[in-house]
């Protein structure tokens, strides 16, 4: 017995000589990974931190109060009518899209015949690949010249709408797909219709996802100059109502930057920039918190 | 329907006191490839605990989805024969199934807490059948403590339902399911999913729920069945072998399948 269990010196050696050769290797390839992967980590922030700073440098040092109060005249002024034509452009076309994206999502992943679903995705796909320019042309066809509206804030929203449209009902799709066959199941055995089901179970389980959609169609919106450029027009005094024309922060960009830089203008165009990217911000960070906030009371359904 | 003879021969039912408040008669089952149930008359009395038991795959599952119609939900299984609930035809045309799964109501082998508070959870069948909330407070507290659960969180009904242990999961959707006053309860396996403590808990509920209700229970515990089930029929390749006593299928089977069966022989 005791024979059996006596050390094989040989054995030892073999082994602990084995492990360490192993052992070398495998820390020599962590160590590639590791200081490898950081460089293309540092290349995804690097452009952001830049932008950010190269921005600030040209918005701050003027910025003042009146740049967001003041309307924009001559040589000078502020973003005052720009900032409210962007709020109510994108208000109106988060709402429109959101309001139809979310019931074409509902259709697709619970009425839809399969075929129908299919034809749906990929049309909402396609369409998510559309040219904002392209759909711009188009809006000013549809919305411009043939409804005879002329340059409007609701022939902009419209037009923004559609581009954000195929985002929020590829997520509403997706969410409401994501919903258990349990849940289902247990509200259809309790005598739950199918409409007070999705009401009830299947959209809070499906916000937060449609949310995600929501958040990400509103930061490529907000940031769309093309759709807006033939359909909005330009106004420098703040929108007066649904068929005015109006200005908007990323127009300001297009204008000002080629102005000279000594005038009050070409910092207009930088301090448009920064007002986008802080609106941009403020808007993710708020909906994430609110998608958060349905995340947290769904937490345990689907382990 | 007390006298259709079934395959094996024995009576379809027990006698029984009262006349049965679900039977079938003649179910056939099938699905595209195969036939799931064939020819099963079954009668369950009202007030009282009554067991399917089968191995794997025997279509007893499938058996208690066709009670309450929902068997119809994206499986596209085809029913033939009757199923009656208190003399109605179910499947009868006019009959609307959203009414016969307030009548019959099914607890599921998962526990399946919808995410909402334990207040909501409960109070679902109230709510979408428009109830004033006077009757939605009282009926939520009557229902958590006929399933046992007020003592043990009747003072924290804010809190999600996603948040209990299985067992108490498992509780609250048998809560839920008395909320809608159904005549009759069937449970998949209700205890299958949850821990011996747990599963305890909702066995010895049992006990008080047959006071009220007719309660159908699919199980492969063995032991369950002879704890709970007044009756119990045993189902084998989709047919309904032998229905008796309970007592009496264990002890002394009429049918050798079943014998085989319950003496762990298969299955």
């Amino acid at each position: 017995m005791t024979a059996a269990l006596a050390t094989d010196a040989a054995a030892v050696d073999d082994l602990v000589r084995a492990s360490a050769g192993h052992m070398r290797r495998r820390l020599l390839l962590d160590r590639v990974a590791r200081y490898g992967l950081l460089l293309p980590f540092v290349v995804v922030f690097f452009p952001l931190i830049d932008l950010l700073y190269w921005i600030s440098e040209t918005a701050l040092p003027t910025f003042t109060w009146a740049t967001l109060t003041q309307d924009q005249i001559g040589n000078g002024g502020g973003l005052h009518a720009m900032i409210i034509g962007t709020a109510v452009l994108i208000a109106l076309a988060t709402t429109i899209a959101t309001l139809i994206g979310i019931a074409a999502g509902l259709y697709t992943a619970e009425y839809a015949p399969p075929a129908i679903a299919r034809l749906g995705r990929t049309a909402g796909n396609v369409l998510a690949g559309v040219p904002a320019i392209v759909l711009g042309f188009w809006g000013y066809f549809l919305l411009v010249i043939y409804t005879g509206w002329g340059y409007t804030v609701l022939g902009g929203a419209l037009t923004l709408s559609i581009l954000m449209v195929p985002f929020i009902y590829r997520t509403s799709d997706l969410a409401f797909s994501a919903v258990p066959a349990s849940q289902r199941e247990a509200a259809l055995a309790m005598g739950a219709r199918r409409y007070q089901f999705l009401g009830r179970i299947a959209l809070p389980i499906a916000i937060p996802g449609i949310l995600t959609g929501v958040i990400l169609a509103m930061a490529i919106g907000l940031g769309e100059t093309a759709p807006l450029i033939y359909t909005a027009g330009w106004a420098n005094v703040p929108l007066t109502g649904l068929f005015s024309p109006t200005s908007y922060l990323t127009g300001a960009i297009w204008l000002f930057y080629s102005q000279p830089p000594d005038i009050g203008l070409y910092a207009l165009a930088f301090q448009a920039a920064f007002v986008l990217i802080v609106m941009v911000v403020a808007i993710n960070v708020t909906l994430q918190a609110v998608a958060e906030h349905y995340r947290r009371r769904l937490r345990g359904l689907f382990s | 329907m007390n006298g259709s003879p079934i395959a094996s021969g024995a009576p379809a039912s027990p006698p029984s006191p009262e006349p049965p408040v679900v039977a079938t008669e003649h179910l056939v089952v099938r699905s595209r490839e195969r036939v799931i149930l064939n020819d099963v008359s079954l009668a369950f009395p009202d007030r009282d605990v009554t067991a399917i038991i089968g191995p794997s795959g025997c279509g007893k599952t499938t058996f208690i989805r066709t009670l309450n119609r929902m068997t119809e939900i994206g499986s596209g299984l085809m029913v033939r024969g009757r199923v009656l609930y208190r003399g109605q035809d179910i499947y009868a045309r006019g009959v609307n199934p959203v009414i016969v799964r307030q009548r019959i109501g099914m607890v599921f082998q998962r526990p399946v807490v919808f995410p909402m508070s334990i207040f909501e959870n409960v109070a679902f069948g109230l709510r979408i059948n428009r109830v004033d909330e006077a009757t939605v407070e009282r009926t939520v507290e009557s229902c958590l403590r006929r399933a046992g659960l007020w003592t043990e969180i009747g003072d924290d009904l804010d809190r999600s339902g996603l948040t209990l242990s299985g067992g108490q999961q498992q509780r609250l959707c048998i809560a839920r399911a008395l909320a809608v006053e159904p005549r009759v309860l069937l449970m998949d396996e209700p205890t299958a999913s949850l821990d011996p403590v747990a599963a305890q808990k909702v066995e010895s509920l049992l006990f008080e729920l047959r006071q009220n209700y007719a309660v159908i229970i699919v199980t492969h515990n063995l032991q369950q069945a002879a704890r709970v089930a007044t009756r119990t029929a045993f189902l084998y390749e989709g047919r309904m072998i032998e229905f008796d006593e309970t007592k009496r299928l264990f002890e002394s089977p009429r049918e050798k399948l079943t014998e085989n069966y319950v003496t762990g022989r298969f299955g």
